[in-house]
């Protein structure tokens, strides 16, 4: 079978330069026309331990990582053997090579550094090679690297040996390393380059069949992570405050953040905790100026005060959650859903926020502005959902996606003239909570306004802000806060194209349900399910909270059955989904995965026939099926 | 910002319900005196507090305030100058505000040397909550928490501030009204971050640390001729000084330079520009 695609895997060890290879060589696909994914897996060390990076690319639509790979690029853990031998422990320094082996596709390359790798460490993969027809390159990488440079250079080596193996030009990768080096170490790295593609042109005979696709992109193309899709919606909406504490996967967005924001007269402040993060932001926002903050689930939780000040002193502010598999420290460098609760819920009384949860870097890019808008419009949080798999996740965007027009809007707020005209107390202090407005949307001034005092408080307070526990009042100001949630959720379904992602046939008989960053390997999924003869559609939703009860409704009423696909145990947004609607129960099963690696569209695949049909199995060990009610 | 500002005009209607005799009223007036004397007006006047007694405060003036979260109140304090670097932010809280659940916050809101000023009402007691030790109370000092005494000795305030870099020391004290005042003013005139610990008699749950002990024992630096608060040698046996405390400016780094002008802020940033810089699109350059 020939692949149309190409899923090429660079393994090593961290701090062995695979994600600077893996990037150029994601680039110069990308330049060639082809769509690009690439998936990161890295463990939570500098130094060391067993990292790979996929990229995928094809010209059709490249939404997941795609079911296994088919090129293996094993560097060899350097850490592992150096700089003394067996230097740690265990199988570690064999797991480039034999790590995942399972997921080669038929057909496969491998691609093996002999100077660090001895093939005769791995169990059985003479014979595995044979049955599932894998060809297998031995190749000196780290001696070529050597010879010409360093022997860090031997993750250049393996591009020329890919190249080679491929049909591949050099030019798009000289190209790309001149725009990243230069002096000795360019001149080193290109004649590495050049000598491995030699060496495997000149001395080995090879019968694959896997090419490089031929793209067909013509309009220029970018590589974009979800972190910098997150970081370049914050900076055209208009933010110019960032505080944060690093922490993975958050620290990506944040470190993008504090290297772009001083272009746009922005600042960034590094502090000491996310407490104060989220707390320098809700006093920056507070003073008039677009804020965000953000952090993953632990960091996260330390913010649930401010969070709640913002809530009640209804400053606008914009959080970023880049979900972890948890509980507590859980597994910092993997991917999973299960914060959606802690993010919808956290803070101390009834939650007044808004929640999206972008699907694709482009969505990220899109979602963060909208939630900049809808916060700054509405006077409330606004959080977009991100993961470890999103975070660090490229793919190809069309360069004129983004406009790059900082929009200077400050959302609701009045000018001197209108708080001149605006009601104050008898004491002359603004009112600025007042009841009786349409949206709940109240009239907002900005410290160092004339005549715009008033006084912001976390207790319960009253038209001017002082604080209040009149029965009457209160009532008065939650219903207030709550109606603006009704009116954001107008203004979505109404004013704006639907945040929610959709495929398949409208009239299809079962439906796949997910949120945020599964979309699209459940839309991958839906496409070969329809293409094996089911009738299926999808709904990737996106604005979380306020909950979207129509369009959910709609398709749920539609469907006969159908599965929603989240990364966590305890299906929260199924739970979501029943808490929302309070129907559907029947309807409603879940395909669940925790282990840490994201879905891929075969486990969909076969979790809606086990599931659907009773026909498949469950789907191996990875993910688990949890019925619907009754059944 | 106009002259004729008085210190009333940063007084709100609204009637404190602190206890009769309790020392955060002349911290209050202080302030708003130190306020009207540095020609600030309420318009451009922004308090933050956090909770307590002292987190109060914010009603009862009338400038722009916030009353927040227990122990928050400088990163929010600190947000806001950031965001809008023309306002006069006045941070003010409690000892446990300060010292124990933002004890964190204030190492580096002193280290940050944002141009703000911060004054924390010390009354080396939990008020509010009717009388639990405070990081600031004597170790051997009886609450319903701490029946026997903390047993720990309390924080010291203006060591904590000078081991982190601190650029203004000050302490004074609610009763004596003008020193208190003047001591404010200069935290406010002060180029960086101007912390003032005052004390601020509790009268009801505190009966060691009173307006008598304080009056007895305080020694004030004004009337210290050889006191030098620029130099730091001094400052540091002054604030470790284990029989005295101390009133006045303890320690003043005259070269102080604020956060704004260590990271060449010179603009309103709410003044956002009308487009993208030039080359924004090729800040993605890297993935090209």
């Amino acid at each position: 079978m020939t692949d149309d695609e190409l899923i090429w895997r660079i393994a090593g060890g961290s701090g062995d330069g695979i994600d600077s290879t893996s990037q150029n060589f994601a680039k110069a696909l990308m330049r060639t026309g082809l769509n690009v994914f690439t998936h990161r897996h890295y463990p939570s060390r500098i130094r060391g331990g067993h990292t790979y990076v996929e990229i995928r690319a094809a010209d059709h639509d490249v939404q997941s990582r795609g079911d296994g790979y088919n090129f293996l690029l094993a560097l060899g853990d350097s850490f592992a053997r150096n700089p003394k031998e067996n230097a740690y422990y265990g199988d570690e320094e064999t797991k480039p090579l034999s790590e995942n082996l399972d997921d080669l596709r038929e057909g496969g390359i491998i691609v093996y550094d002999s100077g660090l790798l001895d093939a005769e460490d791995v169990p059985e993969l003479e014979e595995r090679a044979e049955e599932n027809d894998w060809h297998v390159f031995d190749i000196d990488l780290r001696s070529i690297a050597k010879e010409h440079g360093r022997e860090v250079m031997r993750n250049t080596a393996g591009v020329g040996v890919t190249a080679a193996l491929l049909g591949m030009e050099l030019e798009p990768f000289e190209n790309l390393m001149e725009e990243a080096m230069g002096g000795d170490i360019l001149e080193q790295n290109i004649e590495v380059l050049h000598d491995a593609h030699e060496q495997v042109q000149e001395d080995y005979e090879f019968s694959h069949d896997l090419q490089v696709p031929e793209g067909s992109n013509d309009e220029e193309q970018v590589l974009v992570s979800g972190s910098n899709g997150v970081a370049y919606g914050a900076l055209d909406a208009g933010c110019r405050f960032i505080a944060g504490y690093p922490m993975t996967p958050w620290t990506d967005v944040f470190t993008i953040m504090s290297q772009n924001l001083p272009e746009f007269g922005g600042i960034s402040e590094q502090v000491e905790d996310e407490i104060a993060a989220a707390a320098l932001a809700v006093g920056a926002s507070h003073a008039g100026v677009k804020s965000m903050s953000g952090s993953s689930g632990g960091g996260f939780a330390l913010m649930s005060e401010p969070l709640g000040l913002a809530e009640m002193t209804e400053t606008p502010l914009v959080l970023i959650e880049a979900m972890r598999a948890g509980p507590s420290t859980g597994m910092p460098t993997k991917p999973e859903q299960s914060d959606l609760e802690h993010i919808l819920y956290t803070s101390q009384g009834d939650s007044n926020r808004v929640v999206f949860a972008p699907g694709s870097p482009a969505e990220a890019y899109e979602q963060t502005r909208m939630a900049f808008k809808i916060a700054y419009d509405y006077q409330i949080p606004a959080i977009v959902i991100i993961d470890q798999k999103l975070s660090g996740e490229n793919r190809s965007v069309p360069k004129s996606f983004f406009d790059r027009q900082p929009d200077p809007d400050p959302g609701s707020v009045l000018t001197e003239d209108e708080i001149a005209e605006a009601a104050h107390d008898e004491s002359g202090k603004f009112q600025r909570f007042l009841h009786d407005t349409e949206d709940g949307v109240s009239p907002r001034s900005l410290p160092g306004q004339k005549g715009g005092r008033y006084l912001a408080t976390g207790n319960e307070h009253n038209l001017a802000g002082h604080i209040s526990e009149d029965p009457e009042n209160r009532v008065a100001q939650m219903d207030r806060r709550m109606q603006k949630l009704e009116s954001i959720r107008s203004e979505l379904d109404d004013d704006h194209e639907s945040q929610q992602s959709y495929t398949g046939p409208e009239d299809a008989e079962y439906g796949l349900i997910t949120w945020g960053t599964q979309q699209g390997a459940v839309e991958e999924a839906v496409a070969r399910l329809n293409e094996q003869g089911h009738s299926v559609k999808s709904i990737g939703v996106s604005d979380l909270m306020p909950y979207p009860a129509e369009e959910m409704t709609e398709f749920l009423e539609s469907v006969d059955e159908a599965i929603v696909v989240e990364m966590n145990a305890t299906a929260q947004f199924r739970g979501l989904t029943q808490k929302e609607l309070g129907r559907f129960g029947e309807k409603l099963s879940s395909l669940l995965k925790y282990n840490g690696n994201p879905f891929e569209p075969w486990e969909i695949v076969e979790g809606f026939e086990a599931q659907i049909d009773g026909e498949g199995q469950t789907p191996g060990t990875n993910t688990r099926i949890e019925p619907a009610a009754g059944d | 910002m106009s002259s004729d500002v008085r210190f009333t005009d940063f007084k709100s209607d609204k009637q404190p319900t602190w206890c009769p005799g309790c020392g955060d009223f002349g911290t209050m007036n202080g302030m708003m005196k130190a306020l009207a004397n540095t020609g600030n007006s309420p318009d451009d006047t922004f308090v933050v507090a956090g909770i307590g007694c002292s987190g109060k405060i914010g009603t009862y003036m009338h400038s722009y305030a916030l009353h927040g979260v227990h122990g928050r109140a400088l990163p929010v304090g600190t947000g806001v100058k950031l965001a809008n670097p023309d306002l006069e932010v006045m941070v003010a809280g409690g000892d446990g505000d300060g010292y124990s659940i933002g004890a964190g916050h204030f190492v580096h809101a002193v280290r940050r040397n944002v141009d703000m000023t911060y004054v924390v009402m010390d009354n080396r007691i939990y008020g509010l909550t009717k009388g639990q030790a405070s990081p600031t109370s004597r170790e051997d000092f009886e609450t319903s928490t701490t029946p026997e005494g903390s047993k720990q000795p309390p924080v010291n305030p203006l060591a904590l501030a000078l081991a982190s870099g601190a650029s203004f020391i000050a302490q004074s004290f609610s009763s004596d009204a003008m020193r208190h005042t003047e001591i404010v003013q200069k935290a406010i005139e002060h180029d960086g971050f101007g912390f003032v610990n005052v004390f601020s008699p509790c009268v009801t749950f505190n009966d060691v640390d009173t307006y008598d002990y304080f009056r007895d024992s305080l020694v004030d630096l004004a009337e210290e001729d050889d006191y030098d608060p620029s130099d730091r040698e001094q400052a540091k046996d002054a604030i470790l000084d284990a029989d005295k405390e101390y009133m006045g400016v303890l320690y003043e780094n005259e070269d102080s330079v604020p956060y704004s002008e260590r990271h060449g802020l010179d603009s309103d940033m709410s003044d956002i520009p009308d487009g993208a810089p030039e080359d924004a699109m090729d800040l993605v350059r890297e993935f090209y």
